[in-house]
């Protein structure tokens, strides 16, 4: 047997160097990332905090995966598509992405659609409304109406009334984000059926109209849930526009306000995997793990108040919450569903001009 | 008698060269070269891109057409330069009448509780700043209590443009006086003496003698609290909501909101071009000559 020369000696421990690397980061062959990490586009707390004790902390455990949580509270849809710019797709999931937000993304081709089998499974346990091409509905809530019992004496008991200036001449509060929600609450106040918003194309100069007589009577337009009770808390209006699990919150702390879900606008959230995400597979067993256990979608909605898909969860719930939830049929029959699949390919129009309606 | 020895003289050996503040050439070059490379990274790259991509995105030049023609665009772009002016004014004011009275006093408590008044805004978050000041003026704050006892009608204080103003202005007020602290320091106070001395009145002694000193270091504060009053976020959106058109707000809304970088971009651009240009007149109006002066 020859010696080894130094040549192929050297070649040799240059294999065996790439090797020890290769097993040691468990990585080569593969994009870069671990498999057994899944990255999940979250609203911060307590969202993340929900969704890990009510899901990830055993599904983690029945698929030693490790899910990593990144806060990305209401600018999901920008941080989904700087990924795509920079085409490097960070994110496997996004958890309760916004209706305008979740549709955008996959009419831009960004979140992943369900495969024909699978929507078909989600259809059958958690009812066909609450599945989408691209996900089910999850962390649902109702624009609502609200309306301080001591500073009022009646309240408006539709939305109608709530743009009624001359019969509730009070101080107003209004989104200030979410346009097509915003504007879905003028299409019914204008006299649209709640059974026609989510198919009739939005008619931006005529909402705009209906949202310019109420806007004298508006104080002020807030930006997030903590602003919407901070103004209601401290009584600098009486009368507004609330996300549905915010104002049940301020009620349970105190705080004397009538809900009315009469002609509120439907604001559904989504869960989706994004397009192209790096462990695709794990993301859409986490779904499918989701939409399967609705005692865990009970422990969610239990922390959060906010809706989970599976009807069967209602039945884990207390009533007094399950009362308060959007997806609660006696909730959601009130409220108008946004018509976002036109949003979607009309957003740019809409936005700019809810801008300019707002700060012009 | 043994003699002393010979003292060495200047040529007969070498001495090491006398320690110097100063370092050569050559060495500075290569201390201040990080903090080159990462202004060149961080701040030059950035803002070139920024410039660039506004006018080869989206729509080029249009995108600056589209926010000088969108009325919020417009209504932004002039709130927050009326704004920044009037914040820059009420803060130099407010900053230099206390700076003032930081360098005269002779009483150390007053210094004392002074400087703790500059500092204290420095000691917060900007959020609970904010928030302190909304609570103040709630209209079930302690302001409103305090008219209520005076027998006079509340006033609705909270998410107006008056009340952006009062938090910016107390945001601002510590850089004010800092720079302008600074400045007065270097005023032989014995020249306002001597004015008086000769009978000018304190108002004159003021105008004559001390402003044209201070002028320099006046316009450059007024210049560095303007070029920050531009960029404010959190207060216009906490006192303000979210109708309060700034130019922060708007551009915040087309990154994260619209995702539409092309309009953001050139946003970004005239705000800058705004700062510069507020800079580059500060300058002129204070002249090359008295600006090397002062930070000679």
């Amino acid at each position: 047997m020859q010696p080894m020369s130094w040549g192929r000696s050297r070649r040799a421990l240059g294999a065996l160097a790439v090797l020890s690397i290769c097993v040691g980061l468990g990585a080569c062959g593969s994009s870069g990332k671990s498999s057994s990490t899944l990255t999940i586009g979250d609203w911060g707390a307590p969202i993340d905090e929900a969704t890990q004790k009510a899901y990830t902390n055993q599904f983690d455990a029945e698929n030693h995966l490790k899910s990593q949580f990144v806060d990305a509270p209401g600018v999901q849809l920008a941080r989904v598509e700087a990924q795509n710019q920079a085409k490097q797709i960070q994110w496997d999931a996004v958890d309760s992405l916004d209706g305008g937000s979740a549709y955008t993304l996959y009419a831009k081709g960004q979140l992943a659609p369900l495969p024909a089998a699978t929507k078909m499974r989600f259809e059958k346990e958690l009812g066909a409304q609450k599945v989408t091409p691209f996900g089910f509905s999850h962390g649902s809530l109702g624009d609502v109406i609200v309306c301080n019992t001591d500073k009022m004496k009646s309240c408006p008991s539709n939305m109608a009334q709530f743009y009624d200036t001359k019969q509730f001449p009070q101080q107003r509060m209004f989104g200030g984000i979410e346009p097509i929600e915003a504007v879905t609450t003028a299409e019914v106040a204008a006299g649209m059926p709640i059974t026609q918003t989510a198919t009739t194309p939005v008619d931006v100069k005529a909402v705009i109209k209906t949202l310019e007589g109420l806007k004298p009577k508006i104080k002020v337009f807030w930006q997030s849930g903590e602003q919407q009770q901070q103004i209601m808390r401290s009584g600098e209006v009486p009368l507004g526009i609330m996300w549905s699990d915010r104002a049940y919150q301020l009620i349970s702390q105190g705080v004397k306000l009538k809900v009315v879900w009469t002609g509120g606008a439907y604001e559904p959230s989504y869960w989706a995997v994004l397009k192209g995400a790096p462990n695709s597979t794990d993301a859409s067993k986490l779904l499918e793990f989701i939409a399967s256990h609705p005692k865990s979608e009970a422990t969610w909605a239990e922390i959060v108040h906010d809706s989970v898909p599976n009807p069967l969860a209602l039945t884990y719930l207390p009533p007094s919450i399950g009362s308060q939830l959007a997806d609660n049929p006696m909730n959601l029959e009130q409220l108008a569903t946004p018509n976002f699949p036109w949003y979607a390919n009309h957003s740019n129009e809409l936005n700019t001009a809810y801008e300019n309606f707002l700060r012009g | 008698m043994a003699s002393l020895p010979a003292l060495p003289s200047k040529d007969s050996e070498h001495r090491a060269p006398a320690w110097s503040a100063v370092l050569p050439n050559r060495w500075a070059l290569l201390l201040v070269l990080p903090l080159l490379a990462m202004l060149l990274g961080f701040v030059v790259y950035p803002l070139a891109k920024l410039m660039i991509d506004s006018l080869t995105t989206g729509e080029g030049l249009g995108n600056y057409a589209a926010v000088l023609e969108s009325p919020a665009g417009r209504r932004a772009l002039i709130t927050t330069l009326l704004s920044s002016v009037l914040v820059s004014a009420v803060a130099v004011g407010l900053g230099g009448l206390l700076a003032w009275h930081i360098k005269v006093s002779k009483s150390t408590l007053v210094k004392a509780v002074l400087w703790l008044a500059v500092l204290a805004p420095f000691w917060m978050g900007t959020v609970v700043k904010n928030y302190s000041i909304v609570i103040l003026l709630s209209s079930e704050g302690p302001l409103d209590k305090g008219l209520e006892l005076l027998g006079l009608a509340p006033v609705s204080w909270l998410y107006t443009s008056t009340a952006v103003a009062l938090g910016m202005v107390y945001t601002m007020v510590p850089y004010a006086a800092f720079s302008l602290y600074g400045v007065f320091l270097t005023i032989d106070r014995s020249l306002l003496d001597a004015a008086r001395g000769l009978g000018a009145s304190r108002a004159r002694a003021i105008s004559s003698v001390m402003l044209p000193l201070a002028m320099p270091g006046i316009l450059a504060s007024g210049a560095l609290v303007f070029a920050i009053s531009l960029g404010f976020y959190v207060t216009p959106v906490l006192l303000g909501g979210a109708q309060a058109p700034f130019m922060a707000s708007y551009i915040q809304d087309y990154i994260f909101t619209f995702y539409d970088y092309p309009i953001a971009s050139a946003a970004s651009v005239i705000l800058l071009v705004l700062a510069l240009l507020t800079l580059g007149l500060a300058l002129v109006l204070v002249g090359r000559g008295r600006l090397q002066r002062a930070a000679a």
